[in-house]
């Protein structure tokens, strides 16, 4: 393709504080409108913002988890502009001298290249309340409780080539907030929102192409189908010879496309100003320091540490690092138990655990078997008491009814036979009740041995032990 | 409502710099003036307007005349310093004001010095003439 397509991402994430940026009313999801705005909230003559502490820290904390340099004052800004949403008239953001700056991430692509994704800075501002259209006959209701909730506004270099890359970025920042706890990453709720820059220029060309920018991608999944449609759009656009227009467009998941919402020359010039009502923000080395030093191990630490000491594929890593409550859980799980190999409580982690959380619509905090019991299962397993199969029903009743896996395995009698005697005579029957099945095998037929195995697991309710079954049925086929 | 345009205007874009920025950066040479005065005296002292009331409807047609009117309270509020008016005589049966502007945080001395003038002054409690 001769065209080059160009991306840059701005992320709003919410910041997981109790109260308010500037306020102390509650940040809680989900109140009935207008319960949680105070008087600073809504912007009553008289009232003064107050910065709450944490989100400073939080910011602290994603700079350095991302290589920014942490700017030691930094200052907040009046943006300017009418909506009835946004009570002051002007949103606190920063402009010029935001609180971190000039990092960058390292992102894997999908054939596994490593690429350095440049983060060109994060601010802290408040969020305006939320407008809702439906329901209000021809009116627009304003729920105000969102109004003055933190949020740390992420912006990357335009460095992402294809929409892929950007899914890959963003799912990156993603983990990484939550990883730090500064965000719950909610996207449903609107704690993690993203709008795309997109352009497109010559392969081989320096200068950028117009961009427009996306917004309303409430998914991953949105985010990279908007962002196709668009490249899309404007590759015909320029091979018709015309012009993209420097606009807002909104994407339309229903039908697959996006919209023109505003032209930027109509554009609001939002007359940044300093805003006389907040001091800078003076950070001391001593909180760099204290915060750098309560820093988690980051998810691409661990992801390392785990395919070192758990020998485990780099994919699995992936898989199982990519949240912070299923790499704990995990790692709890190994570490309840000597005898099951690391490997082996991986896949139940990745397999069963992760289809019954699926289903249930439950998050791993929620798990309805603790890590130390699904430790016991995969030790039980390994020990040769349980078969794979079996242990799936012992996986399933402890997800139902909970008890200790012990007794389930006693009551219900799933204990494996390893006995090589009790299995030799299995064979034995099974070979003697199906003579034409042998011929077969004599004959050549060497699938037939597939259903003999299939024979001699029903005969012994699926408690045979597979290796030794394996192992005696050829010894005797080949006698 | 030319208050809010001018205050508009000196903000938009293309016009920051020139005036907004260009502002506060007298506005830190004029605070500074202020902190340097504060070294040699504890108060500074002066009219409060520089001219007794005029007549309602006298200056509408002149808002530069009319700004001008606070030009010698102007300074406190941008050096961010406290001071007050208190009475102190007449001039053609209109009350006269005098102005006290203190050091930062002098609040409590700039009212016991307020206090002690009209402990020797009685201008607080004369009404004009014209309202007698």
């Amino acid at each position: 393709m001769k065209w080059e397509v160009v991306i840059g991402l701005e992320i709003h994430a919410q910041l997981a504080t109790a109260s308010k940026i500037f306020s102390g009313a509650s940040t809680t999801y989900g109140a009935p409108p207008n319960s949680q705005a105070c008087l600073v909230d809504l912007g009553y003559p008289g009232i003064l913002p107050v910065l709450n502490e944490q989100v400073v820290r939080m910011a602290i904390k994603f700079g350095l988890a991302t290589n920014c340099k942490i700017s030691r004052r930094s200052v907040f800004a009046r943006k300017n502009y009418f909506y009835p949403d946004l009570p002051k008239g002007y949103q606190i953001s920063q402009y010029e001298l935001p609180i971190v700056s000039g990092g960058h991430i390292d992102i894997v692509l999908n054939d596994g290249e490593i690429k350095t994704i440049r983060i060109t800075r994060a601010h802290l501002e408040e969020d305006a309340g939320k407008s809702l259209h439906e329901n209000f006959h021809g009116a627009s209701g304003i729920d105000l409780n969102r109004a003055g909730t933190p949020l740390l506004e992420i912006v990357s270099e335009p460095d992402m080539r294809s929409a892929a890359e950007a899914g890959i970025y963003m799912r990156k920042i993603h983990t990484l907030v939550r990883y730090l706890g500064i965000s719950d990453g909610n996207m449903q709720e609107g704690s993690f929102r993203c709008d795309a820059n997109v352009s497109l220029r010559l392969k081989g060309e320096k200068e950028l192409g117009t961009r427009t920018e996306l917004k309303n991608l409430n998914s991953f999944r949105f985010v990279e189908k908007a962002i196709e449609i668009e490249v899309e759009r404007q590759i015909e656009i320029l091979e018709d010879g015309g012009h993209i227009v420097l606009e807002t467009r909104l994407y339309d998941s229903d039908r697959d496309e996006t919209r023109s919402m505003r032209s930027k020359e109509e554009a609001n010039d939002y007359r940044y100003f300093p805003d006389p009502d907040l001091l800078p923000v003076v950070i001391e080395d001593v909180l760099v320091d204290e915060i750098k030093d309560s820093l988690p191990e980051l998810p691409d630490a661990k992801r390392i540490r785990f395919v070192k000491e758990y020998a485990l594929s780099d994919y699995d890593a992936g898989v199982l690092t990519a949240n912070l409550g299923t790499a704990d859980y995990y790692e709890e799980a190994v570490r309840s138990t000597t005898v099951a190999s690391p490997k082996l409580v991986a896949n139940w982690v990745q397999g069963e655990l992760a289809a019954a959380l699926n289903r249930d619509g439950l998050d791993i905090a929620e798990s309805k078997i603790a890590s130390a019991e699904l430790g016991l299962l995969t030790e039980r397993i390994e020990d040769g008491t349980l078969s794979g199969k079996l242990a799936k029903e012992v996986f399933e009743r402890l997800w139902h009814g909970g008890g200790s896996i012990d007794d389930i395995i006693e009551q219900r009698g799933l204990k494996q036979i390893s006995d090589s005697d009790a299995i030799e005579k299995l064979v034995d029957d099974v070979l003697s009740q199906n003579p034409t099945q042998f011929e077969q095998f004599r004959g050549g037929n060497e699938k037939v041995i597939g259903f003999f195995i299939g024979q001699i697991m029903k005969a012994s309710g699926g408690k045979a032990n597979p290796k030794q079954v394996n192992a005696i049925l050829r010894k005797k086929l080949n006698e | 409502k030319r208050r809010i345009l001018t205050g508009t205007y000196v903000l938009s874009a293309g016009y920051y710099d020139a005036y907004y920025l260009q502002a506060q950066k007298v506005r830190q040479l004029i605070s500074d003036d202020f902190t340097r005065a504060f070294a040699d005296v504890d108060f500074l002292i002066g009219p409060t307007t520089p001219t007794p009331a005029f007549g309602i409807g006298q200056k509408m047609d002149d808002p530069i005349q009319m700004y001008l009117n606070d030009i010698y309270t102007i300074g406190a509020n941008l050096a961010g310093l406290p001071a007050l008016s208190v009475p102190c005589g007449f001039s053609g049966g209109l009350p006269v004001g005098l102005q006290l502007i203190g050091a930062h945080l002098s609040e409590p001395a700039l009212l016991k010095v307020a206090h002690y003038f009209q402990l020797e002054t009685d201008w607080h409690t004369r009404v004009p003439a014209a309202y007698a």
